[in-house]
């Protein structure tokens, strides 16, 4: 796709095995996040963003998942083919993540000092006085009111907003090249929601790393990302800028989804659409293109053929009928 | 980008992060500060402490509260003195030794006892414990027979058979009392890791490149030490008694040598002529297994976060 990439993976399936059979969670897929850019996965609930996610740090328990790839290269380095400890040290150090539910993800019976020192401790090489500096400073930097009281606190005493930006502080503690964000607003209400938004942009933008968002949520790719990859049970249906993605969508479930949310291609007063059906069960999933059953625009060969993504520019479309729907 | 907009920009920014609206400091008080105001507030337990503090203090500076030798100072002619006697206020026993210096240094051994095979007992059962539940697989199962085979046997009977193997003495019994102990910490550790390690937060530790041991002893292990810390108290009371147990049948050291079991031995022959012999070793087994049990339940209340108000 393009030479200057940070990541780029090739060819990614991660298989659950279940008693009931084998789940192909993520089928196949190709992307990559290109330098100082974000990227954004967004699709429903099971299409494999998360999965995705966690593979390329190797983060699923296998068995029962099970990872392959042609290649998963970070800066070059293939990150696929390393050994459980190596890979060890790339986590949280060049590929630092975020968590979807700010209060669960930091240890309760330990003080906020305590975590953040442990991070700084394992991935850099300051003496204790400046760790707790650096942290102080962290804390200062991704907007907690009095840090220094902050930072002797205990999880239970801050608020989810305040936890996610001890949880940004500590990703960003290694300076680290990838930053993963699971659904990092999910979990926030609204208000909040904007505020770590806008510290998010405002951080990819200072420090030049690239991010990888994932999401369900077009409001927050709109805000955030630079490039989208869609997904739709466990397939790339559509990727390209989020501009080129918003405004000129190709593939039918790109323009279902953002047709379901008010003010991107819906005007006010406009109706909403809703997708009918449901996301196909991964262990029967159809046999032609996965979103056939639901798609409106669905033909004969839709439902026996499995379409591959075809590039224009650098916008990807996987469907057989893009060209005769645009 | 023009001066203007980059105002803007600087402006919106300004204007709406930092408003970390209504997030003002919560007061903090710590988790030890937290648990120990609510085990003070639990009267059994302080009581416990208290009789703990005193028992302890009495059998350490034993030397200070009376000045016969449990062991060489028998005076035959004083023989089952009774209780309240000028110089030996809780009598003397069938070789004229002094009981109450006899109890004070024989709780030496029996709390010493209690404690040694708490802990180790739970660093052997929390390391094999933790390990079994953080790894799984063949590991775990290989552990849990071994735990459930130790669990299988009466607690007695499979002391009474180590115990018959290794010979008689203090050592012995706590060796014996540390191999019987264990299994059921490792699978009271073992159930508390594998609850606590499907949490996100461990998630978010694994995510930040730390080690497996790192994340086991350092992030898992904290948060389940709540109900380690009740049953090692609790073990301690428990001990004491199984101690006693195996001194009383004749298992355990030297009959001369000072053990509150030893000495409800002993009494055995003298219950109706003299019972002040194993009244006294008797309920200095009972008050110190009772406080013990104070202390663990007020702790189990203390360290247990839904309790608090």
């Amino acid at each position: 796709m393009s030479d200057n990439a940070l990541l780029e993976v090739r060819d990614l399936y991660v298989q659950f095995a279940t008693p009931e059979g084998i789940v192909p969670a993520v089928d196949g897929i190709d992307f990559d996040i290109k330098k100082g850019r974000t990227l954004a996965i967004v699709g429903e609930s099971g299409c494999g963003k998360t999965v995705t996610a966690l593979s390329l740090l190797k983060l699923l328990k296998s068995p029962p998942a099970k990872i392959t790839a042609d290649s998963i290269k970070l800066d070059g380095l293939d990150i696929y083919n390393l050994s459980p400890n190596e890979i060890r040290k790339i986590r949280g150090k060049d590929i630092s993540m975020i968590f979807q539910e700010p209060m669960t993800s930091l240890n309760p019976v330990f003080r906020i000092s305590k975590q953040m020192n442990e991070v700084y401790k394992t991935h850099t090489n300051l003496n204790n006085k400046q760790i707790q500096e650096a942290c102080i400073e962290a804390l200062r930097t991704v907007g907690v009111p009095e840090p220094e009281k902050k930072y002797v606190a205990y999880p239970h005493e801050l608020s989810g907003g305040l936890r996610q930006r001890v949880m940004i502080a500590m990703a960003l503690s290694s300076k680290p090249k990838l930053l993963i964000a699971d659904e990092p607003t999910t979990a926030l209400d609204v208000t909040v929601q904007a505020q770590i938004l806008m510290l998010l942009r405002r951080m990819c933008q200072n420090s030049g790393m690239s991010v990888l968002l994932i999401t369900h949520d077009f409001g927050v790719v709109a805000d955030l990302a630079e490039d989208v990859v869609v997904m739709y049970a466990g397939k790339i249906v559509e990727f390209g800028p989020l501009n080129t993605v918003l405004y000129s969508p190709k593939h039918p479930y790109t323009k279902a989804l953002i047709d379901s949310i008010p003010g991107l291609r819906v005007k006010r007063g406009g109706r909403l659409n809703s997708i009918t059906g449901m996301v196909p069960n991964l262990l029967r999933l159809p046999e032609g293109c996965r979103f056939a059953p639901r798609c409106s625009q669905a033909n004969e060969k839709c439902t026996r053929l499995q379409p591959e993504i075809e590039q224009i520019s650098d916008q990807g479309v996987a469907c057989f009928r893009w060209r005769e729907l645009n | 980008m023009s001066e203007v907009t980059k105002k803007i920009q600087e402006h919106e920014t300004e204007t709406i992060d930092p408003g970390i609206i209504g997030e003002e400091s919560l007061p903090i008080s710590s988790m030890w500060k937290d648990i120990l105001r609510r085990f003070r507030h639990n009267r059994l337990a302080v009581i416990g402490v208290f009789i703990m503090t005193i028992t302890i203090f009495m059998c350490i500076s034993a030397p200070l509260f009376t000045k016969f030798d449990p062991v060489l100072d028998m005076q035959l002619m004083n023989r089952l003195l009774p209780v309240g006697s000028p110089e030996h206020i809780l009598g003397t026993d069938d070789l004229g030794r002094d009981i109450f210096s006899r109890i004070l240094y024989g709780g030496r051994v029996s709390l010493l006892t209690g404690l040694i095979v708490s802990i180790f007992t739970m660093i052997i059962g929390v390391f094999i414990g933790c390990i079994s539940g953080y790894f799984g697989g063949w590991l775990d199962n290989f552990f849990m027979r071994i735990v459930d085979i130790f669990l299988a046997f009466p607690f007695l009977v499979l002391a009474i058979a180590i115990m018959a193997a290794l010979g008689p003495s203090q050592k012995n019994i706590i060796l014996t009392l540390v191999i019987v102990g264990w299994p059921s910490f490792a699978r009271l550790t073992r159930g508390q890791i594998l609850s606590l390690k499907e949490k996100e937060y461990i998630e978010a530790s694994k995510a930040s490149g730390f080690s497996h041991a790192r994340i086991m002893f350092f992030h898992i292990l904290p948060n389940a030490l709540a109900p380690i810390i009740v049953m090692a108290t609790l073990r301690i009371g428990g001990t004491i008694m199984s101690a006693a147990s195996l001194n009383f049948l004749g298992l355990g050291v030297d009959s001369s040598l000072p053990e509150w079991g030893v000495m409800l031995n002993q009494a055995r022959d003298y219950m109706t002529s003299a019972p002040h012999l194993s009244i006294f070793p008797g309920v200095a087994i009972s008050l110190s297994v009772l406080s013990m049990n104070w202390i663990g339940d007020g702790l189990r209340d203390a360290l247990d976060p839904r309790m608090r108000k």
